[in-house]
């Protein structure tokens, strides 16, 4: 049969038609044509005669003059598919735009199915970034921002910094010894209770607040909204006489009054002389809303051995951190050799302030980016095969199109351009489930991942996911592009069904199954080691049961040192105290109730230096805490030796020791009746009195550090968290604890209401963000694995048709064509498999960190995971086999 | 221009009431006129297939590319409702016109 196209095209070309309905008309004249020619064959015409008479219906010049008339169209430049130079880029671009909207309109269930695979993969990738950027890339909220720094403290052998705080005199002496900084400062947490008339309008209220040395907001480069700051006036003060308020408490306690400079309130049942507010969205520390000088004339602030105050600075400009750095550990060493006995060994480090916000989610972050990456890649791997099969069915367009004289590269950015199409509705989709994740992420809020409230969609992400979006449009689309745009004319303009169904096509569909199960494994395998670590952390018995019990802290208002000691010191507190556990332990459904400073695994609690009485003083050093009898039944922490405290306020001063205490520091002693000397800035002589279990203080992952704890009644603590263990249930459990602190005092407030089981809980929140979102993301690659399987094995069954049909007639059963579908497809999945686990095990030992009690090569998760994808492969295989081999023979063969 | 207008208008004609009963594609189209009237009256490629583009245009008939088993793929016209209106009313005028000869010219005979 001839082929008239070219000549048809070639007539009409002139009309500036646009290519697709000049693709139409030529489809359709040509068939027309055809029949004629097929009639003239019929009535005994030679070939060339029939060809010469289809042709002469053509009738010259008179089909382009009707067409002109009846297409009406403009005389404007026409574009013609392949013509060079004639029009602008735009003009075309906006041509291919139109062009591939249509087409992507015309299979409705094809776009739908490319645009959802792609959103989830880049709606994973842009609610992770948007995580990533607000939290790790954002600078903080301040003028220079690179500039501020935290110091910590640092072991001076190793050079190692630990979490801890300095001593007031010792930050006063960084101060003055240093050149690197502007302004170096130093503040410490605590809660203070604003009352009375003077104080605005309202009760008693506990209010989070920072005592802070001069220069604190001068760091920040924050100056207040009204009034002044604190100076080097305020801080030499014995106790705190101002107070600055933040702009949320000006407002909601004193009405936005301006007047309120000047005025008095009471703080702690003391007169405080407001003298600033500061501005709106000032946040520092966390929850502040109230700065008060730190009062460095105070005796607490004049012990070189408490370490209590967090410092930070601004360097100069110019300055590096390393600089600073260097010149604080030589500032150290100085201070070290004036003040052997409380310096030696001590030193620090200089880190930049965003560094110790947030520089160690880095990791996670690194790997949940990693993450998400491989879920797009499957996303871009499952699109691109769909895209090659239709190209495959759509090899006879462009053919068309190529032979009426479109270049391959016209058709190449045809192609691209359905493919960015794609790319962005994915990407505007993902927007979309971006921020339906953000929402979930939130609700996920690890209590202890910092700066979330700062994570938004703003137009870095929105750069990221338009970049990401581009980027996977050209990613899945380049292939098959580049393969539909050199089509074998001859070969695809015959009416083959089988479309490019040639080796190199099934083998490049084959490569991508291949390719997807090996990113699906690295995925899995490290969600298997996370899950797996979790599990193990989540079975860790902390050292005491948290079923049933409630924790609330209690701080009674701090009194200034007069000097004139009238009842015996602390005696007031610890009558308050006692007062309180009576009472409670009266409530109905109350089984014990007791009192500790610094609940475990809550972020608090200190540590402190001891000896034993009768050792060389080699400054040893264990977790300290200050409990009553009753926490120890409260919490269930058994005594393994001795007895519990006997709570006598006048006796021998007693300590409880845990039993790794006993282990580490008396191994194979009896501790009982040994004295330890506890540091507490003046040396305090107690007698070991019993044993307790372990308690897992700072973290679940991790040995018990050695505990000691010394006894309430003989403290004199102002602050407690007080710990009730119900019998049955904790409903009302708070609010009955709390009207029974008010029952004795009005003026003292109760916060920081917990159950054990949700600080348990919360302290494991890092670990359990990780965990979900990678399992929930290794969970979508291996729904898009799957889906990708089965998209590549439906395919070649039917590319496979004809040749199963074949074999079923030649006598082949079913199981074998089952096998030799399944078969070949598990060959490529098993290979996928055997790549993944490669890597997987490479890439394991990045994770290494992240694992509690796991190895990076943990058998379980590396039997497991290639177990479930086989069977997923096969799954994905089977049913598109079951299908094909269920093909009539005589159907099969028909198709040719 | 009588005679055009009416060889235009009754070409129309021709087409809409070939396509009122069911579906047919150009080919069949032409062949049908050239059957129907006897090999008397022809469309070429060149005019019947601006005709049909014309028709569609108004409205009056839809074309559907269609493929069926063991046959080329081929474009099928089908009249639109508004193409059966126009259709009736022209096959009313064209009775009329017809009548109106046959009465002068008859006229003339009788």
């Amino acid at each position: 049969m001839p082929d008239w196209r070219q000549e048809i095209a070639r007539r009409i070309a002139g009309l500036g038609l646009r290519p697709e309905r000049e693709w139409e008309i030529v489809e359709e004249l040509q068939q027309h044509l055809a029949d004629r020619y097929e009639e003239w064959i019929a009535g005994g015409a030679t070939a060339a005669e029939a060809r010469r008479l289809a042709l002469a219906d053509l009738s010259g010049d008179l089909l382009a003059k009707h067409l002109r008339e009846v297409e009406g169209l403009p005389a404007a430049p026409p574009v013609v598919l392949g013509a060079r130079g004639r029009g602008s880029i735009a003009l075309h671009l906006l041509h291919d735009l139109r062009y591939a909207c249509r087409t992507l309109a015309r299979n409705p269930g094809l776009t739908a199915v490319v645009v959802l695979t792609l959103a989830l993969g880049i709606g994973a990738n842009t609610a992770v970034f948007s995580v990533f950027s607000g939290v790790l890339l954002q600078p903080l909220p301040y003028p220079d921002p690179a500039r501020l720094i935290w110091l910590w403290p640092a072991d001076a052998r190793t050079g190692q910094s630990y979490p801890g705080a300095i001593s007031p005199p010792d930050f006063l002496d960084y101060r003055m010894q240093s050149t690197a900084f502007e302004h170096l400062c130093a503040y410490l947490r605590m809660n203070i209770t604003l009352s009375g008339s003077g104080a605005g309008s309202g009760e008693a209220e506990r209010i989070p607040a920072a005592g802070i040395s001069s220069g604190f907001f001068e760091t920040f480069g924050v100056q207040p909204q009204l009034g002044r700051v604190n100076g080097l006036a305020d801080e030499r003060k014995g106790w705190p006489e101002t107070a600055i308020l933040s702009h949320g408490l000006w407002q909601r306690r004193f009405s936005g009054d301006p007047a309120v400079i000047g005025k008095t309130i009471h703080l702690d049942g003391k007169n405080v002389t407001v003298t600033g507010v500061m501005p709106a969205g000032f946040d520092f520390p966390k929850g502040a809303q109230i700065w008060q000088p730190a009062p460095f004339g105070y005796s607490e602030m004049q012990v070189r051995r408490f370490h209590f105050l967090m410092v930070l600075g601004r360097l100069k400009s110019g300055v590096s951190i390393g600089q600073a750095d260097a010149e604080m550990k030589s500032v150290c060493a100085r201070l070290a050799a004036t003040y052997p006995d409380t310096d030696t060994g001590y030193s620090s480090r200089v880190v930049s302030l965003l560094d110790q916000m947030v520089g160690s989610l880095r990791p996670t972050f690194r790997m949940l980016m990693a993450a998400v990456c491989l879920v797009l890649l499957i996303a871009c791997a499952n699109v691109a095969h769909l895209l090659l099969a239709r190209a495959a069915a759509r090899q006879k367009e462009i053919a068309i199109r190529s032979s009426l004289g479109a270049s391959a590269g016209r058709v190449l950015r045809q192609l691209l351009a359905e493919s960015l199409l794609l790319a962005t509705m994915g990407g505007a989709l993902g927007s979309i489930l971006a921020a339906w994740g953000l929402r979930a992420l939130t609700w996920l809020h690890p209590a202890n991942l910092p700066r979330l409230d700062e994570v938004r969609l703003d137009a870095r992400v929105f750069v990221f996911t338009a970049g990401i979006s581009m980027l996977t449009g050209l990613l899945f689309g380049l292939i098959p592009a580049l393969r539909a745009a050199q089509p074998d004319l001859t070969e695809a303009l015959k009416d083959s069904r089988h479309g490019g169904s040639g080796g190199r096509s099934s083998r490049f569909h084959n490569a991508l199954v291949t390719a997807e199960v090996a990113f699906a494994v690295v995925l899995l395998a490290g969600a298997g080691l996370l899950i797996r670590s979790f599990q193990r952390l989540q079975s860790v018995h902390p050292g005491f049961d948290t079923r049933n019990v409630l924790a609330l802290r209690v701080e009674l208002p701090m009194t200034p040192a007069t000097g004139a000691v009238t009842d015996p010191p602390g005696g007031k507190e610890r009558a308050f105290f006692r007062d309180l556990l009576e009472r409670l332990r009266k409530l109905p459904g109350v089984e014990s109730a007791g009192l500790v400073s610094a609940l475990p695994l809550s972020g608090d609690g200190n540590d402190t230096s001891f000896t034993i009485d009768g050792r060389p003083p080699d400054r040893r050093n264990a977790d300290d805490r200050t409990a009553s009898a009753g926490y120890f039944a409260a919490m269930r922490i058994p005594l393994l030796k001795g007895s519990w405290f006997h709570e006598s306020e006048t006796g021998a001063r007693e300590v409880l020791i845990s039993r790794s205490f006993a282990e580490t520091y008396l191994p194979g002693e009896d501790p009982l009746g040994q004295h330890l000397l506890i540091d507490h800035g003046f040396p305090f002589d107690c007698e070991i009195v019993g044993v307790v279990g372990d308690v897992l203080h700072r973290t679940l992952a991790g040995p018990p550090r050695p505990t000691m704890y010394t006894s309430y009644s003989q403290a004199t603590g102002l602050r407690a968290v007080v710990v009730i263990r119900a019998r049955a249930s904790l409903l009302g459990m708070a609010s009955a604890a709390q009207q029974e602190v008010q029952a004795i005092d009005r003026g003292v407030p109760v916060f920081d209401v917990h159950t054990m089981g949700d600080l348990v809980s919360d302290s494991v929140g890092p670990q359990r963000f990780r965990t979900v979102l990678l399992a929930v993301f290794a969970g979508l690659a291996l729904l898009l694995a799957a889906a990708g399987i089965y998209g590549v094995m439906s395919y070649s069954v039917t590319l496979r048709t004809h040749e199963l049909g074949i074999r079923a007639a030649l006598g082949a059963g079913r199981a074998e064509l089952m096998q030799a579908v399944v078969g070949r497809s598990m060959v490529w999945a098993a290979a996928g498999v055997a790549i993944g686990m490669g890597a997987a095990l490479g890439l394991g030992r990045l994770l290494a960190d992240m694992l509690f009690e796991v190895r990076p090569t943990d058998p379980v998760s590396f039997l497991a995971v290639p177990a479930i994808l086989l069977a997923v492969a096969f799954c994905a295989s089977y049913l598109p086999a079951r299908r094909a081999t269920r093909v009539d023979a005589m159907v099969a063969l028909r198709y040719e | 221009m009588l005679e055009r207008e009416l060889k235009k208008g009754s070409a129309e004609l021709l087409i809409l009431s070939l396509v009122e009963s069911r579906a047919r594609h150009g080919y069949e189209i032409s062949k049908l006129i050239e059957e129907r009237s006897e090999g008397d009256l022809k469309f070429n490629v060149a005019s019947l297939y601006p005709l049909l583009y014309r028709l569609e245009k108004r409205g009056w008939i839809q074309g559907k590319w269609v493929e069926k088993e063991g046959q080329r793929r081929r474009r099928y016209y089908r009249l639109t409702a508004e193409g059966h209106k126009v259709l009736a009313a022209q096959r009313r005028g064209w009775a009329s016109f017809v009548e109106s000869v046959r009465r002068i010219t008859g006229a003339e005979h009788a």
